[in-house]
């Protein structure tokens, strides 16, 4: 058993779903396809590992929006819970629209996880984030799906 | 406020990395003094009008919309969007995994009959004009394996249970 102490970080930077991982999310597929009413939208995580389960779960959704949003994140624990661009992220799943990501974090270069203090702050390192940066996040979230759950 | 489902989801399948399909309640629609969206102050004011510009945003597809704060309010598209809860979270479903109980959404629940419940496209429709929230975690990482081979029991920093 590992302590916090001598933990290492493999460094799996956004790390991705293994074959036993995307078999779960696509044995999802035959329920999410006959839910009624039919899902209007997709929001995710912007980790890989969100949108690709998204997408093999609900992959026989036609026509269904999808949005990637920061506020989905999860908290940095490891270096796998670090994010990477919105033009990645573009690159990687074309149909995702990464619009809102891109503005809503344009005045950081686009660098919407976690990534240290504000100022001078490692945008590059796996700043494991403390409780009181992760709560805001947690509550938006809540909000924020009640704005949009409430649109008609 | 506190969606307990988002610390409950890492905490019950980091380990695991098994794919769980929520059962949330669906959306309540209501209109909470402003207190109770955190909005008590002007932080909470300028986020609430954040996030309604935001919702804004990602929805101006339908029409255009403005943003407005203090949880009183925005409108989006055609229609309107206002703060409410995300209430009633069911902390059962975090025991639904693959080969658990089939999935049922929340507005297709209430029948003790498994035969109905068991299948949720034959299900009975009851109409509902609320927002249903699905919630999906995602599936086995290789970040998940790793840690199930080496746990962090670092509880000087986070409290971090398995589940196995």
């Amino acid at each position: 058993m590992c302590t916090a102490s001598d933990f290492v970080d493999p460094l799996f930077y956004d790390t991705r779903l293994t074959k036993k991982g995307a078999e779960q999310a696509a044995s999802l597929a035959p329920v999410t396809r006959f839910l009624d009413p039919a899902p209007e939208v997709l929001i995710a995580s912007p980790l890989h590992r969100a949108m690709t389960t998204a997408d093999l779960a609900f992959g026989s959704c036609q026509g269904i929006k999808k949005e990637t949003c920061a506020l989905m994140r999860e908290r940095v624990f490891h270096a796998s819970d670090v994010g990477r661009h919105p033009d990645a992220i573009e690159a990687d799943f074309p149909d995702w629209c990464v619009k809102a990501l891109r503005e809503e974090h344009a005045e950081k270069d686009g660098v919407w996880w976690y990534a240290g203090d504000e100022d001078g702050g490692d945008n590059l390192g796996a700043a494991v984030s403390v409780s009181g940066v992760v709560q805001e996040p947690v509550e938006e979230v809540s909000l924020f799906l009640s704005l949009y759950g409430q649109v008609d | 406020m506190r969606p307990a489902w988002v610390f409950a989801d890492r905490a019950a399948s980091e380990a695991s990395g098994e794919t769980v399909l929520n059962q949330n309640e669906s959306t309540r629609v209501e209109a909470p003094h402003p207190r109770a969206l955190g909005c008590e102050n002007m932080r909470g004011a300028a986020v609430t009008a954040r996030l309604a510009s935001y919702v804004t945003r990602l929805t101006r597809g339908g029409g255009t919309g403005t943003g407005t704060g203090a949880g009183a309010g925005a409108s989006v598209g055609t229609g309107t969007a206002r703060a409410g809860h995300i209430t009633h979270i069911d902390r059962r479903a975090f025991s639904t995994t693959m080969g658990g109980a089939p999935y049922v959404p929340p507005h297709r629940r209430g029948s003790t009959n498994a035969a109905s419940a068991s299948n949720a496209s034959n299900a009975s429709a009851v109409k509902t004009d609320k927002k249903i929230l699905h919630l999906v975690r995602h599936g086995r990482t290789e970040m998940n394996e790793y840690l199930a081979a080496n746990r962090w029991d670092g509880k000087s920093l986070f409290y971090f249970h398995t589940g196995n």
